[in-house]
């Protein structure tokens, strides 16, 4: 669910960035979660839900 | 997003329903609709329940007190507007419409800080802007007001500013293009209405800046990232784990943070300009200054109390001043000279001279209409109905200097359809001796009285006229036909 503008994806990350170190820590956030869902399946299946909730089918 | 039924658009014939504003289609949650002089705009139920939940919100209660935002109320009964709408706001009228690319640096300084601190102001409650335009800001007087109350919305959890992108573009790359190159953001804004994008921004910034706060972070940066991830989306979904790593209002708020910060820290240096000296008006004499000034004065008073005086080439803002102190409820000060526009706000934001709008306007190339279809933001012609014109110390520029016709000159005086007060110097006026010194001989002969009032005459009648003391210059006060 977003606003009628599209942060777009490098947007997003610069604004992680504009964010300081509070910003900081969403990146890193992403990137725990990215390592955990190597390993774990639980982990997988939030982050494919997360995707549907923003994109519909994220499979498409 | 609730579906919603598309509103008519303003092809509709001219009995219909009030067409929708041009420029209010950006975001499909809501319309406004203009019509003699009312303001409405039209909700969806989505929009209808943002605006609730913003109305209970103490920071934008304490806005509307302070006038930083357009005064607004719900309407009980919606009236009849062309599609279907859940609810009904309307705004104060802002009679003169003005646009970023008519303000000077500080005008555009001030927008942002006005932004920002209602971003931060919504997000503390719960809320935040959907976007960041600069275009969302009117400056009413030397005040800027924030009109787009559509604006405001509910946040969703883990959801960044939308707005970021935007601000840079609209706000802070305009800024600090103007203050680290000294290259005036009002054409580069005129020619797009988005504005200057990361990538241009960090093109036109390159190599310089390297400690002027916040141009690593949001102009280099960010045009990195951008064109790191222009094709990310394919790949892989960054923004759902973004958003799942969750935006929360404390990241948003430190962004907002930086950006105030990066706003304050700009300074530009303004560099003496042509035309800055002009306001020590050097080659008046007292006595037709005074001659001028009552001349004005009188023509104001003439119409009692009008509502909008527009003065073409303002310059120090004198005749602007003198307007409103003649009974003039408000002012337009025009004039082509950026830094000239820039020294008149922060003068009259000290003196605390509310009535008086200072905007940048090249006369010999005024503001076009621009965007979306050419409508979306009007010209400035068709943007303000002024009930008095003042053309001082002007003519002989466009004339001399930009070769327009002098039947042009008047064309484009008619054009504003007020009564007109128009100072012609004449050939043997030192400035205009000065303009004619630098054209072949003969190039320039049919610049006198008489070919100047029979221009004058096809498009006004005259109601009278005086020479200043000096003998150089004739001033008229006309109607138009």
């Amino acid at each position: 669910m977003l606003s009628y503008l599209d942060p777009g994806t490098g947007g997003m990350i610069a604004a992680a960035f504009a964010g300081g170190a509070a910003g900081f820590g969403v990146l890193i956030r992403m990137y725990g979660h990215r390592i955990a869902g190597v390993f774990s399946k639980k982990h997988r299946s939030e982050a494919a839900a997360a995707r549907a909730r923003l994109v519909g089918d994220a499979e498409d | 997003m609730t579906p919603r039924t598309d509103p008519a658009v303003d092809d509709a014939p001219a009995d219909a329903l009030p067409a929708p504003d041009p420029g209010s289609f950006r975001d499909p949650l809501s319309r406004v609709f203009v019509q003699d002089g009312v303001v409405l705009r039209a909700l969806s139920p989505d929009a209808l329940a943002d605006y609730r939940a913003v109305a209970d919100t103490t920071f934008f209660q304490a806005a509307l007190e302070r006038g930083d935002v357009v005064g607004t109320r719900l309407v009980d009964e919606p009236v009849g507007l062309p599609g279907e709408w859940a609810g009904m706001l309307r705004h104060d009228l802002v009679e003169v419409l003005n646009y970023p690319y008519e303000w000077s640096f500080e005008m555009l300084r001030d927008a942002a800080r006005l932004q920002l601190s209602l971003a931060r102001g919504a997000l503390a409650e719960g809320l935040i802007t959907k976007d960041a335009s600069s275009y969302n800001v009117q400056f009413v007087g030397t005040k800027p007001v924030f009109i787009d109350v559509g604006s405001f919305e509910r946040r969703q959890r883990g959801q960044p500013w939308a707005g970021y992108r935007q601000f840079c573009e609209l706000y802070l790359n305009p800024l600090y293009v103007q203050a680290m190159r000294d290259i005036a953001f009002q054409t580069l804004l005129r020619g797009s209405v988005e504005g200057i994008s990361p990538a241009t921004a960090a093109a036109l910034l390159r190599g310089t800046g390297r400690f002027q706060k916040g141009v690593f972070t949001h102009v280099r940066l960010h045009a990195r990232a951008e064109r790191r991830y222009a094709d990310a989306d394919r790949e892989r979904d960054v923004r759902a784990e973004l958003m799942r790593a969750g935006f929360g209002p404390k990241v948003i708020d430190a962004q907002l943070r930086n950006l105030e910060r990066a706003v304050e820290a700009l300074s530009w240096k303004q560099q003496r300009s042509t035309w800055s000296d002009y306001g020590e008006r050097a080659h008046y004499s007292e006595r037709d200054l005074d001659a001028k000034q009552e001349f004005v004065a009188e023509a104001v008073s003439a119409i009692g109390a009008p509502d909008t005086v527009l003065d073409l080439g303002a310059n120090d803002g004198r005749f602007s001043r003198l307007a409103v102190a003649a009974g003039a409820r408000s002012a337009v000060a025009v004039d082509s000279d950026d830094v000239v526009v820039d020294r008149l706000y922060r003068d009259l934001r000290a003196d605390g001279e509310r009535r008086i709008l200072p905007l940048v306007l090249d006369l010999a190339d005024p503001s076009p209409a621009i965007g979306w279809r050419s409508r979306e933001r009007p010209s400035f012609v068709e943007r303000i109905r002024p009930d008095l014109t003042l053309c001082l110390a002007v003519v002989h520029h466009l004339a001399l200097t930009n070769n327009v016709p002098l039947d042009e000159i008047v064309a484009f005086l008619a054009d504003f359809g007020a009564p007109v007060v128009v100072e012609f110097p004449h050939r043997h006026d030192r400035m205009t001796k000065r303009l004619l010194a630098r054209k072949r001989s003969g190039l320039f002969d049919t610049y006198d009285i008489p070919a100047w009032e029979r221009a004058l005459e096809r498009r006004f009648v005259v109601r009278q006229q005086a020479v200043l003391p000096n003998g150089t210059r004739t001033l008229y006060h006309c109607d138009v036909r």
